[in-house]
């Protein structure tokens, strides 16, 4: 377990920043489009398109860096009277759930990407197989439930071993 | 459609509300309930065949790329040392009047709004350079983190905005006439907090001492060192309102703005470059996991025609349609007091929106009722940023001014809370107000 999470904390910051950075590279697309279409006329082929595969490529690399830090919001107003051991065990199974979440999206995208792939579904200007949107979301939802199922499996020992940040 | 299925609606949010309350997380307490009740529904065979699609149906929405982008923005704009030079600005100009560096504060929260959709964002950029100073003049804690709690909000209230994004997609509205609509109540907000403070520093002027004038040239100089931010917001809300490029598409160019001025300024450098994307990510995949997990939910509770049963028996009450939004503005202000903001929106406006736009208000038509809802809607998420027990901002600001204890920042925040409520209530009973900047902008 140990050695897992050593080599996972900087592999959910290379995906963040892999992740962010495509965020970026998107808004540099569009910025070089919309300064074509208003000096040329001319915008990027598919710029809409390529965009929306890219945000989105980009959103599913960024969820493990944010499971890792323990980022996602809960509730903590009605639990704050609880033991520590108790709110520990409480988190522990909400790192489980999420677990569920990750799990099923990632294997349902995955067989996704499958299905669309047969079909030869592509995007309407620039025909981008439809396929690849579902495939790159499938590593990072991955990722992001792995560390979920660490933080979670790590929460029930009693000698709560953080999963390094 | 099953007999039983609106009491399985019912079932899942009680179920969703109890999880919520034994801290699983928001974005999971959403998910499993509708994944239960979605199979109970129809079958296992449909809800797996639900989930083939769902998120790439909701992540490659091009609309919500938005959020990333101006999170990028802003973030650049942080580490690029804009929030700096901003307040600097504001504090040559006003900072040697009563309470002078407060307001500081808040005029450049104000503007750094401009460039940033996220209160969280825009109090912590501001804290970490406003604080310091306040605390080297002298200003007591409850004014200087209760201005800086309140001043966060701006980041919301002033256009750019995500809650105002998220609303938009949830209710297919408009995106550019939103952020039209936002801005001069977002300016109201801004000079109600002005005036909170120059009435607090007077009626306690042991909270704030005087600070020298700076001499006429200085003022200047630090002035024209904000030309980059105001550029920023020119060129994109100028291209926005000028039918150059859409709001999507200025998400894109301001955050590449914004990173060029911090390189060419030389602020920013490799780690703020590194922190920044850093940061960026951990919110978007913060945000983005909410929606995967309300987009569950609301597909079950769609198929349960809930949404619409509450809004045929909210539109039949007999209560005067006004008296309905202000008890839903009401429930919105006491549901942000324990849960975030982001996820009430996501939760209860698929249920509340029809409803609302159901109803016959001022005369209205349904876009404008819309346009006027959502920003009612954001009055109240900022109203929970900043209101115990749970304040975001107020977290955020103590979290960077240690040395104050929490509860005096609730103590302060009273006054701008009060102001929060006139300011809903003025809006409420005159919808021109949010709407004549969106006649004057788009009708050409």
């Amino acid at each position: 377990m140990l050695l897992s999470s050593m080599l996972l904390a900087p592999l959910c910051r290379a995906f963040a920043l892999v992740g962010a950075a495509v965020a970026l590279v998107t808004g540099l697309l569009t910025t070089v489009s919309v300064v074509m279409r208003a000096g040329w006329s001319q915008p990027i082929p598919g710029d809409v398109e390529m965009t929306q595969m890219g945000i989105a490529f980009a959103i599913s690399l960024c969820l493990p860096y944010c499971q890792l830090q323990r980022a996602n919001i809960i509730v903590d107003f009605f639990t704050q009277a609880t033991s520590e051991r108790r709110r520990q065990v409480l988190d522990a199974l909400g790192n489980l759930s999420l677990v569920v979440l990750y799990g099923l999206l990632a294997w349902r995208t995955s067989v996704g990407a499958l299905s669309v792939r047969e079909a030869g579904e592509t995007t309407m200007i620039i025909s981008l197989p439809m396929w690849w949107a579902y495939a790159c979301l499938a590593p990072g939802l991955a990722l992001a439930g792995w560390v979920a199922l660490v933080q979670g499996l790590s929460g029930f020992s009693s000698s709560s071993q953080e999963v390094a940040a | 459609m099953m007999s039983w299925a609106p009491q399985l609606g019912l079932a899942m949010f009680v179920a969703m509300v109890v999880l919520m309350a034994l801290r699983m997380p928001i974005s999971a307490a959403m998910f499993i309930p509708g994944l239960v009740g979605y199979w109970l529904i129809s079958d296992g065979a449909s809800t797996l065949n639900f989930l083939k699609g769902s998120a790439v149906a909701r992540l490659t929405v091009y609309e919500l790329s938005v959020i990333p982008l101006f999170l990028l923005m802003g973030q650049f704009a942080t580490q690029g040392g804009l929030s700096r030079d901003l307040f600097n600005a504001a504090a040559a100009w006003v900072g040697h009047v009563r309470g002078g560096l407060a307001m500081a504060s808040v005029l450049s929260a104000g503007a750094f709004g401009a460039v940033c959709g996220s209160s969280v964002a825009t109090s912590a950029t501001i804290t970490q350079v406003a604080y310091p100073e306040m605390r080297r003049h002298g200003y007591k804690g409850r004014l200087s983190t209760a201005s800086l709690a309140a001043g966060g909000t701006l980041g919301i209230l002033i256009p750019p905005s995500v809650p105002l994004v998220v609303y938009a997609i949830l209710t297919e509205q408009n995106i550019a006439k939103l952020f039209a609509a936002a801005i001069v109540p977002g300016i109201l907000a801004m000079l109600g907090y002005l005036a909170v403070i120059g009435l607090y520093a007077r009626a306690r002027p042991d909270m704030a001492p005087l600070t020298p004038a700076l001499p006429w040239p200085e003022k200047w100089a630090a002035l024209v060192k904000i030309w980059p931010i105001l550029g920023i917001f020119l060129v994109v809300f100028g291209g926005i309102y000028g039918g150059i490029f859409s709001p999507t598409e200025g998400a894109g160019v301001g955050a590449v703005l914004t990173l060029l001025v911090g390189l060419f300024k030389k602020d920013l450098k490799l780690p703020g470059l590194q922190t920044a994307l850093l940061s960026t990510a951990e919110t978007t995949a913060m945000v983005f996991l909410i929606f995967l997990g309300a987009d569950m939910m609301n597909a079950t509770l769609a198929l349960t025609e809930m949404p619409k049963m509450v809004a045929s028996w909210v539109s039949g009450l007999p209560v005067a349609p006004l008296a309905i939004v202000a008890a839903v503005l009401v429930l919105y202000i006491a549901l942000g007091c324990v849960m975030d903001e982001l996820s009430m929106l996501l939760l209860t406006i698929p249920v509340i929106f029809p409803a609302v736009m159901a109803l016959d208000l001022w005369g209205l038509s349904y876009e404008l009722k819309a346009l006027w809802f959502g920003i009612l809607v954001l009055m109240t998420v900022s109203f929970g940023l900043i209101a115990p027990p749970v304040g975001l901002n107020v977290y955020v600001v103590n979290n960077l001014a240690r040395d104050v204890p929490m509860s005096e920042t609730y103590k302060g925040l009273v006054p701008f809370l009060v102001w929060d409520i006139g300011r809903l209530l003025v809006l409420l009973m005159v919808p021109s107000l949010s709407l004549w900047l969106v006649g004057a902008l788009f009708q050409r």
